[in-house]
């Protein structure tokens, strides 16, 4: 397990490994991973939908099959877009689902309102959008190598 | 989880590994076509710029469809989970990633040999 001190009074441990991590919250952890590399929630993920969207009907205007594909990406930009207007962040609450305890007290709320709860807490005591990205990576890293 | 369960998981590294390189190929075509300018180069980038666009298909994430990825993932692993809480693994869930993934793996050999 890792703790994580987020200031001198705040901290949060973790599951870090396939060898500690249930497999649970596991599942809920790749929901999010995949919503996030699926959709995305920022600048970033809207412009990549943009390119792909652009590259499909470019495509389109040869082989009018790749059509229903550049509408199911106009239908990622949608969401992409609304997740970023709702400051829904997933790759946030696959962090949140690696969460045991918070300030030495057990963490057991998994539903998508009480991480984004949990979430809003942690951001409050100084946890940073970097190392939540740098923290999932390496459970991801972890889970895919080991 | 490829080094321990290469049979379930090796499959997805070697998909990576071929898509990797065809990006490369790409990316050495490309600056054969700025070096030299012959045209060849420009429609071997535009033959893997189409095959890479046939890779990334769009998931479809709509809520009620059927195919919806997030879903189907769920299901998938709702019935990994029955199947193992029916072989005597009470409340698989609460398994570690490891000890699950072997549970599984059990499983499936007891099932060959029988």
């Amino acid at each position: 397990m890792r703790l994580v001190t987020l200031s001198p009074h705040d901290s949060v441990l973790l599951h870090e490994s396939i060898f500690q991590l249930p497999a649970g919250q596991h599942n809920d952890f790749q929901h999010y991973l995949v919503r996030d590399a699926g959709i995305g929630a920022d600048p970033g993920a809207v412009d990549r939908h943009f390119a792909h969207l652009g590259a499909l009907l470019a495509a389109a205007q040869q082989d009018p099959a790749s059509l229903p594909a550049a509408a199911d990406e106009l239908a990622l930009l949608h969401y992409a877009f609304n997740d970023m207007l709702d400051r829904f962040n997933p790759r946030q609450l696959a962090f949140g689902c690696l969460v045991v305890e918070v300030n030495g007290e057990p963490w057991a709320d998994r539903s998508e309102e009480g991480l984004r709860r949990l979430l809003t807490w942690l951001s409050g005591a100084g946890l940073t959008e970097e190392r939540v990205a740098d923290i999932v990576a390496t459970v991801k890293k972890n889970c895919q190598r080991s | 989880m490829r080094v321990h369960f290469p049979a379930r998981y090796g499959g997805a590294e070697r998909e990576t590994q071929h898509y990797y390189q065809q990006q490369q190929a790409r990316t050495v075509a490309l600056a054969d076509y700025i070096l030299t300018g012959a045209p060849k180069y420009l429609d071997a980038v535009a033959e893997l710029d189409a095959w890479l666009l046939d890779q990334a298909t769009p998931e479809i994430f709509d809520d009620g469809a059927p195919e919806n990825v997030l879903t189907l993932n769920r299901r998938r692993f709702g019935h990994l989970c029955a199947t193992l809480a029916d072989q005597g693994f009470p409340r698989p869930h609460e398994l570690t990633v490891f000890d699950f993934n072997a549970a599984i793996d059990y499983l499936a050999e007891k099932n060959k040999t029988a």
